[in-house]
């Protein structure tokens, strides 16, 4: 899977996340919808672990090295795929 | 769905919706809770557009050629010229896509005559005929005659609105609480705009369709 691949699944993952985040807001004792929450967080987790594996560290806190501060050194996304 | 509906519900003393009861917040039971349940709008009402049809099959052709002629049997009644059983839709999709009932074209045209107050007999099949007409071509209007409703309450003219403001205040917006159902995958939620099928709506510039 390559980093377009997986960018487009944590996108859809996170849109997921905010829209049962929006109706949760509303309906916070629906079980249902909050499975659906924890569903879409999973998911998204999951991409960004693949993405940061990949890629580097997706956000800043994600930054796991001890020798570099990769944050900077990565490719940013508009710089296109390796 | 959004907050400022939520806090009507609490505010109002009503259990959320899927609890289906009401409960009095203060000493006197709210309005909402003596005829109807909090989550569900006045009898009538439903929404103008399932699901299915909206993203499955789409409006049919015929269903937008209704959607956009004049409504024969909503145009204006005539005394003993419409009969109950006269009014129904010519088709049952038709009825359910029908929007709510906000149109004032449907029951108080300037030709409705006193004898039309037999739709009042069987109020449910009037209002069904009332429903017609919300999904409003351009240029349509949306609001009632000026002075059709004077002080607010309901004259022989405003039967689409009798009823609405007992349950409800005027002057404020009242969105039907939205509840969990299927959704669509999250590829299609992303690329739909929203997870929620229900509100998938095919929205266009300056009215709906």
């Amino acid at each position: 899977m390559n980093e377009r691949m997986i960018m487009k699944q944590l996108n859809e993952a996170s849109f997921a996340m905010d829209d049962a985040v929006l109706y949760l807001d509303t309906h916070p004792d629906d079980r249902e919808a909050l499975s659906y929450y924890h569903q879409a967080v999973a998911m998204r987790r999951e991409a960004m672990d693949a993405y940061e594996a990949l890629c580097g560290p997706l956000m800043v806190d994600a930054v796991k090295s001890l020798d570099e501060w990769t944050w900077l050194t990565d490719r940013w996304p508009w710089e296109g795929e390796a | 769905m959004n907050a400022s509906n939520y806090m009507y519900f609490n505010r109002m003393g009503c259990t959320a919706p899927e609890q289906a009861s009401c409960r009095p917040l203060g000493a006197q039971a709210p309005s909402c809770c003596s005829e109807m349940r909090c989550d569900m709008p006045p009898a009538g009402i439903r929404p103008w557009l399932e699901p299915s049809q909206v993203q499955m099959t789409g409006i049919q052709p015929e269903q937008a050629q209704t959607a956009k002629s004049p409504r024969p049997w909503t145009a204006g009644f005539q005394s003993g010229q419409v009969q109950m059983t006269g009014i129904q839709p010519p088709q049952t999709q038709a009825a359910e896509a029908r929007p709510l009932p906000m149109q004032p074209g449907a029951g108080q045209s300037p030709q409705m005559q006193p004898g039309a107050e037999s739709l009042q007999a069987q109020p449910g099949a009037a209002q069904a005929s009332q429903m017609e007409g919300m999904c409003l071509g351009m240029g349509e209007r949306m609001c009632p005659e000026p002075g059709a409703m004077p002080g607010g309450f309901c004259g022989e003219g405003d039967m689409p609105f009798c009823g609405l403001s007992e349950q409800f205040p005027v002057g404020m917006g009242y969105v039907p609480m939205q509840r969990w159902q299927s959704t669509y995958s999250m590829e299609d939620g992303f690329r739909r705009g929203t997870i929620f099928p229900e509100l998938d709506l095919p929205f266009m510039m300056g009215r709906c369709i």
